[in-house]
């Protein structure tokens, strides 16, 4: 796969402020306790190593590729970048994680993903264009819808997965991040900042048009299936 | 906290519900992919590294239990382990204080990209170019203000039990592993807030002689893994089965066995021979039943093409 570039400079660092490993409802119930309590770091700085970075957030940042408008074929990949990146940079991050007690492990993860994303997309629009006179080349990734549907797709065809997902697929890709991070994550307005490196008052304004975009979708599909179902 | 119209917020909160997690296999897949590219940046720099040692390390590590319990994981990790990129002195990891478990660890202290700092025994130790672009096309352009380089500590937790084992066996291996640096982590201690750098100085064996080319065979491995991997993602099987086959008696006897195994599979299923892929994968399954492969190739070549791309890249 070729290589995304990640401008490393710019990620916010910080401590964790909330445990994942407990307030998440994705959170796998097989890693094993001792990684969730190495993730517990909510009581001061304690050394964090990658394995259980990983193992406490790849779910985190599975499904905020996908939300974020990540293939099923590519979330892997995508994953991969990311924690390429966490592995090089998780040092600094608890160098200076007491510097900058605002942040938390979730929005300096959700800023290496958005960049890392934003470069995946950047490259598949790359890759269409260039393609475009081509012969489609035997992509695996392209290989997967023709087949029957892995447990995890079936699971994903779960109708307000579906339709969520169609929603964040048109929405703009500012908006989409800044909703994703808070209306599904949850994620505090400074931590959004720090993820989307803008200000504060940036993620507010655009977490309301945000916020209006995505109701505005769901109000016109509602009206639709009204319709249909007349 | 959310001010979003009822409607919407139910989608949200209906669609949370639903949603897939992240699959098992998928997980250790990803995480085996990230250790393995991150041991080719390593390798790729390592000229003076011990794979003789890593193979060790795998199969050291592979018979203790891991938080992780997949083999596969477990050999990538020891491969890290062992892979120490400058001769003489390596940093030891600071102790990895935690309370919930008083395990011992493995330590594996791996430098990603060439140091500037002059090693500190006598032998002088050239950086070498880097051999594996994609990974270290992926190296973050840092700041003036970051150091080129740092220490990345992997930690194997082990339970107690298993780790007077560990000690007793990365002993043994370690003598034979040249200026590989293994580190057992005391029992938890307050150290927390020592920055890496400052850590003490880990257990530093004398240089041996014979590991140089033993790193150069696993960054080969690599590369040439990675060329098989780029030849089925382009489609083009018959060279990646041409290429297993030109190499395969190095590739598919070595720490990467696993993946070159699975590659050749990949290739004949691609190719449409169906027979020779299902022997194939009955002596994978046969040869690593507890592989994270397995649970794929277990599904025939639909399921193997229908689960994206090979492993290992």
């Amino acid at each position: 796969m070729t290589p995304i570039e990640t401008p490393m400079a710019s990620y916010p660092l910080g401590v964790e402020t909330r445990s994942d490993a407990h307030s998440d409802p994705h959170s796998d119930p097989r890693s094993p306790p001792v990684i969730a309590a190495q993730a517990r770091v909510d009581a001061g700085p304690q050394p964090l190593t990658f394995d259980s970075v990983y193992h406490s957030y790849a779910p985190f940042v599975w499904r905020n590729a996908r939300r974020l408008g990540v293939s099923h074929g590519a979330v892997e990949d995508v994953m991969q970048e990311v924690f390429l990146v966490v592995y090089r940079r998780l040092p600094d991050f608890e160098e200076r994680a007491p510097l900058t007690p605002l942040t938390s492990m979730r929005a300096w993860l959700s800023a290496i993903l958005i960049r890392v994303v934003r470069a995946h997309r950047r490259q598949a629009r790359r890759k269409d264009g260039a393609g475009q006179n081509a012969p489609p080349s035997p992509e695996p990734d392209t290989l997967i819808d023709r087949r029957s549907p892995s447990p995890l797709e079936a699971a994903e065809r779960d109708e307000a997965v579906q339709e969520l997902y169609a929603i964040l697929s048109r929405m703009n890709e500012a908006r989409r991040e800044v909703l994703v991070l808070s209306e599904l994550e949850e994620l505090s307005a400074p931590e959004i900042a720090q993820a989307l490196q803008v200000n504060v008052n940036t993620v507010s304004w655009r977490l309301r048009t945000a916020r209006h975009e995505f109701e505005r979708m769901v109000l016109k599909r509602r009206a639709v299936e009204a319709r249909s179902a007349r | 906290m959310s001010e979003l119209h009822p409607g919407a917020r139910a989608l949200i909160d209906a669609a949370k519900r639903g949603e897939a997690s992240l699959p098992s296999d998928a997980r250790a897949r990803v995480h085996r992919s990230v250790l393995r590219r991150a041991v080719a940046v390593g390798a790729a720099v390592a000229t003076t590294s011990t794979a003789s040692a890593v193979s060790k390390a795998a199969a050291l590590v592979a018979t203790l239990s891991s938080p992780f319990a997949i083999p596969g994981v477990v050999s990538v990790v020891a491969g890290v382990a062992f892979l120490v990129l400058r001769a003489g002195s390596v940093p030891q990891g600071p102790p990895r204080p935690d309370p919930a478990t008083p395990a011992h660890s493995i330590a594996h202290v791996v430098r990603s990209a060439p140091s500037p700092i002059p090693p500190t025994d006598a032998t002088p130790v050239p950086p070498a170019p880097a051999q594996e672009p994609a990974p270290a096309a992926l190296a973050p352009p840092l700041s003036g203000a970051t150091p080129p380089s740092k220490p990345v500590v992997f930690a194997a937790r082990l339970p107690p039990n298993l780790a007077a084992q560990s000690r007793t066996v990365a002993a043994a291996a370690v003598p034979s592993a040249g200026p590989a640096a293994v580190a057992i982590e005391p029992p938890a201690t307050s150290l927390a807030d020592e920055p890496l750098h400052s850590a003490p100085a880990a257990t530093t064996l004398a240089p041996g002689p014979r590991t140089a080319p033993a790193a150069a065979d696993l960054a080969g491995d690599l590369d040439r893994l990675r060329q098989v991997h780029a030849a089925l993602r382009g489609g083009r099987s018959e060279e990646a089965l041409s290429l297993l086959d030109r190499e395969g008696k190095g590739l598919e006897a070595g720490p990467l066995a696993e993946e070159a195994q699975g590659g050749r599979i990949s290739a004949l299923c691609q190719l449409g021979r169906l027979a020779d892929a299902r022997a194939a994968t009955a002596r994978f399954v046969a040869t690593w039943p507890a592989s994270p492969l397995a649970l794929r190739l277990r599904g025939g070549c639909e399921a193997l093409g229908a689960n994206s791309k090979p492993e290992g890249d």
